[in-house]
């Protein structure tokens, strides 16, 4: 039955929310009439009297004072005796429940609500943000790509190099590679009920004293354990609830938007997914101190870590995994320590959705020794497949100032093993104003060509899923909040107009927040990032001429480099010798693992 | 300890209504609460606002929070519930609709603060103090903080505590010189057995000082001998400035008439703040401050009721104040758990 709506907008120029809900109310047969908006509250009630409307529709932009005038239309409508036949409701901007609660209406609408919701409210029915679409399921980023090379020689070159380093993997073990092993069978036993203490007195042997002590429930340097009512609270007060959908794309289905969280408090990085979630994010990123990656071994408990980063433990993991909504993608990075291939497992059995590997970067940039993140590597790719987990494959030697083809170079023979292991890795350059393009000038017109060369060269070569990041826009951010936001808004915009499957952005504060990360900088970035893609909608960004010529300056420069490679006849001894970045480019070999890999003994 | 009202007596619904925000009401309630809890008595508490928060809806200023006591019945809307630190035991939902949600009814079981948002109109208000009453162990004192400067729903309260202070008025002598004259509309007798009848003007609904006005102008000496009734001093008070109601309560007397009110709840002091924001820009306010001694000597001076600073005082006369209206209400007193009480 048609409704009586009577529309009160108490501020001449801002009336457009309560036409639109006026015409909307009338296109479904409710009756509407929009009072003149300089009436005043004893105009209004006697308008509201006679009209013998269900409904009483206010709006107002909240100003000073304005909120006493509010109060006190409701008051007067009270005490005419209005309130039990008339339901009074309060919208514009600045408008919350609370303030509509305190200011005595019965529902507040704040800006940007669709006007199908207060058509839902005035007909009495629940609203549905969806308008009937199914919720919202998680996403896939590798559905729909068949990883066929389409550069003939990059394939050829590949498929030489994929052999020697599988080849040699396999005559190779290491503490990391033995560590994700045993705690496979860990799982395995939990799962079928038998004991874990034997695989848990071996898993130990493999782990420096630290971790090994820490197992047996000793502290952890730099962290302490959350207490179980910590763990209650945040149970009681965040957990298990529903959470709202907010769409960062307008009419694209990708990118998709992912974050980073480590706050070091696994009870704060729950907060902090849930602020991402609840604005837009599509996917969260499990930042773990670099300290911990140089460990052999994992640490055990629900621990919270005193600077930033998460320490990777299996019960940290499931503790953020029981505070991620069902659609939200989560990825553990496993790309550059001592525990690559451990993490793996972990994360799979965490219930992870994607990972992280890079040999060639965890070598350059990340402090390992090349041989043993190959060995550990390979060994993570493997147990990556078994899970059917994706892998990115991180450049973030760009940033030490290795050259973008040399990184690709490295991404490419990774996510090849991968490929050939059955895994499905995910292309990661960086959108970044990197140490080569400072030099060479790629920058100097535009942040725009060199970032699309990137993606243009990379889609030559391989039909796989491109995730540039991370975040987008590194070294492109200042201090300023409202810069930072902006660049990654624009950042994203580009790889939206580049149709790549996903992409990573930081806070506002990440780059010089001097601590850690705030809840507000990080829905800075996402609001940014939210107001760029609904600018551009399917309208795209167009490079100039030099992105397709530099994109074939790279692909010739990952052919060079490929050939390098595969005349040397090993990629860890290339790693070694700078073939995927020298030190006179910024990359070093690392040397955390050195002389721990050994050779499997045959038979 | 008296925990409860006696069966059949109804458990007396007290209200702190405020004349504008900052006066002081949720700091009042807080006093009231604790005098309370030292008294032994049971209490429910609500609101007709959003209460218990840490920081002010408007001015972004620290508020009071509701500090909650294990056994204290709790009527709040659903979506308040997980606000607060205190560990609230839902009994039921009422069925009262609010802007946060449905109103619960509950029980705090670990003790902790609270977020209030109760009913926020007379009808709804009134259905959730039968409901309390309703309840097979009633609490003694049913609590209701105010927001901003409503006050019309607390017109079905038995009893009411009027926060005012300097965030109404800086200037202390127009402020007590309006809060007297609060107090004189409260002081509107009551319809008697021999008024309402065939002479009598009976004003339903809003009636403004403007329509008080109008009525004066129109009957002139008509009014002599006839009352013109309106329905609770809440309503006078929610439809003008009470100077202007007192003026035009004024000229219906000189013409020989009088002002009458159906129901009233009993006025039973008034508590003062001279705290008051101070508007910097949009969005940004500082605290100042009136000097206490001469803003509480101003108004013990010209109001007739009984006047408190909580924050200097503590809460001790109001809790009298209601213990005097309980004891007037079925003949019942407040009394503690040793004593007993008397129906």
């Amino acid at each position: 039955m048609g409704k009586r709506v009577i529309l009160v907008p108490l501020d001449p120029v801002h009336d457009i929310g309560l036409k639109m809900i006026g015409r909307a109310l009338s296109e479904r047969g409710h009756e509407t009439r929009l009072l003149q908006p300089d009436l005043s509250c004893e105009e209004i009630v006697g308008e509201i009297s006679r009209y013998r409307c269900d409904y009483a529709l206010v709006g107002r932009t909240l100003g000073y004072g304005v909120e006493e005038m509010l109060a006190r239309l409701a008051d007067l409508a009270d005490a005419a005796g209005l309130r039990p036949k008339v339901k009074m409701v309060v919208g514009g901007m600045a408008i919350k429940p609370e303030l509509a609660a305190e200011l005595g209406y019965d529902a507040g609408f704040g800006p940007n609500t669709p006007v199908e919701e207060v058509v839902a409210y005035v007909e009495g029915r629940p609203y549905d943000p969806r308008g009937g679409v199914p919720p919202r399921s998680k996403p896939s980023l590798t559905r729909g790509y068949t990883y066929r090379f389409r550069n003939s020689e990059v394939e050829a070159l590949l498929s030489g190099i994929v052999e020697e380093v599988v080849c040699w993997a396999s005559g190779v073990t290491s503490p990391g590679v033995e560590r994700a092993r045993i705690r496979s069978r860990m799982f395995e036993s939990r799962r079928e009920g038998e004991g874990e203490e034997g695989l848990a007195r071996e898993y130990e042997r493999l782990c420096e004293p630290v971790v090994a002590e820490s197992c047996r429930g000793a502290g952890v340097p730099k962290a302490r354990a959350v207490t179980p009512s910590e763990k209650e609270r945040l149970e009681r007060r965040l957990l298990g609830r529903t959470k709202g959908e907010t769409q960062l794309r307008h009419g694209r289905d990708k990118p998709l938007v992912f974050v980073q969280y480590g706050t070091g408090c696994p009870l704060m990085d729950v907060a902090h997914v849930e602020v991402a979630e609840s604005w837009g994010a599509d996917g969260v990123v499990h930042f773990d101190p670099s300290w911990a990656a140089r460990r052999e071994g994992l640490f055990r408990g629900l621990l919270a870590h005193e600077e930033d980063g998460s320490l990777i433990t299996e019960e940290n993991l499931r503790l953020v995994k029981s505070g991620l909504g069902d659609p939200t993608l989560w990825q553990v990075r496993a790309h550059r320590g001592l525990n690559t291939a451990e993490t793996v497992v972990l994360a799979g059995e965490c219930g992870a959705d994607l990972t992280k590997i890079n040999i060639a970067y965890g070598s350059l940039g990340g402090g390992t020794d090349p041989e043993r993140l190959a060995a550990d590597g390979v060994e993570a790719m493997r147990q990556a497949a078994r899970y059917g987990m994706p892998f990115d494959v991180v450049t973030n030697e760009e940033l030490c100032g290795v050259p973008a083809h040399k990184a690709f170079a490295g991404m490419l023979i990774t996510a090849a093993v991968g490929i050939r292991l059955g895994g499905l890795p995910v292309l990661q350059p960086l959108f970044c104003r990197s140490p080569q393009v400072m030099l060479e000038g790629f920058m100097a017109d535009n942040y725009v060509d060199f970032n699309a060369a990137k993606v243009l060269a990379l889609r030559q070569i391989l039909d796989a899923p491109i995730w540039p990041g991370a975040p987008i826009g590194f070294l492109t951010h200042t201090p300023d909040r409202v810069q930072a936001s902006v660049t990654t808004a624009l950042h994203a915009c580009l790889a939206s107009s580049l149709g790549v499957d996903a992409i990573s952005i930081s806070s506002a504060d990440e780059a010089y927040s001097g601590g850690p990360i705030s809840a507000a900088s990080r829905v800075d970035t996402l609001r940014a990032v939210r107001e760029g893609l609904r600018f551009f909608g399917r309208a795209g960004i167009e490079p100039t001429d030099r992105a397709r010529l530099w994109a074939s300056d790279i692909v010739e420069g990952i052919v060079s480099v490929l050939r390098d490679v595969a005349r040397g006849g090993s990629f860890v001894g290339a790693l070694y010798e700078g073939l995927l970045g020298s030190r006179e480019e910024g990359a070093y070999p690392g040397r955390v693992g050195r002389g721990t890999v050994k050779k499997v003994r045959a038979g | 300890m008296r925990r409860v009202a006696g069966r059949g007596q109804a458990a007396v619904a007290v209200g702190i209504a405020g004349t504008a925000k900052n006066t002081g009401k949720t700091t009042s309630l807080r006093a009231l609460m604790d005098e309370c809890g030292r008294r032994g008595w049971g209490v429910c508490v609500t609101g007709i606002g959003f209460d218990g928060e840490d920081l002010d809806n408007v001015t972004r200023l620290p508020k009071p929070r509701i500090p909650c006591r294990d056994g204290v019945l709790v009527a709040t809307a659903l979506d308040c519930l997980g606000a607060g630190d205190a560990e609230v035991a839902v009994e039921h939902e009422t069925g009262i609709e609010t802007a946060l949600g449905r109103v619960c009814v509950g029980t705090v079981r670990r003790a902790g603060f609270v977020v209030i948002a109760g009913p926020n109109k007379s009808s709804d208000l009134s259905r959730l103090l039968r409901t309390i009453r309703a309840r097979p162990e009633p609490p003694a004192v049913i609590l209701v903080d105010g927001a901003f400067g409503r006050i019309a729903p607390m017109g079905v309260c038995d009893g009411l505590f009027i926060a005012t202070g300097a965030a109404r008025n800086p200037v202390i002598g127009p402020l007590a010189t309006e809060t007297r004259s609060m107090v004189k509309v409260f002081d509107i007798p009551k319809v008697g057995p021999r008024t309402g009848g065939g002479d009598d003007i009976e004003v339903r609904g809003v009636a403004s000082p403007a329509a008080l006005h109008r009525l004066a102008e129109t009957l002139g000496p008509g009014l002599s001998g006839r009352s013109v009734i309106v329905s609770s001093p809440t309503c006078l008070l929610a439809s003008g400035d009470p100077p202007a109601i007192e003026e035009a309560m004024e000229r219906i007397s000189s013409l020989g008439g009088s002002l009458r009110v159906r129901r009233r709840p009993a006025l039973l002091g008034v508590t003062v703040n001279p705290f008051f924001p101070v508007r910097l820009s949009e969005g940004r306010y500082e605290t100042g401050r009136v000097d206490e001694d001469e803003l509480l000597s101003a108004f013990r001076m010209r109001i007739g009721r009984p006047v408190w600073d909580v924050v200097a005082e503590g809460a001790a006369g109001m809790a009298d104040a209601v213990e005097s209206l309980a004891s007037g209400m079925g003949g019942c007193s407040l009394e503690g758990e040793d004593g007993g009480f008397v129906e």
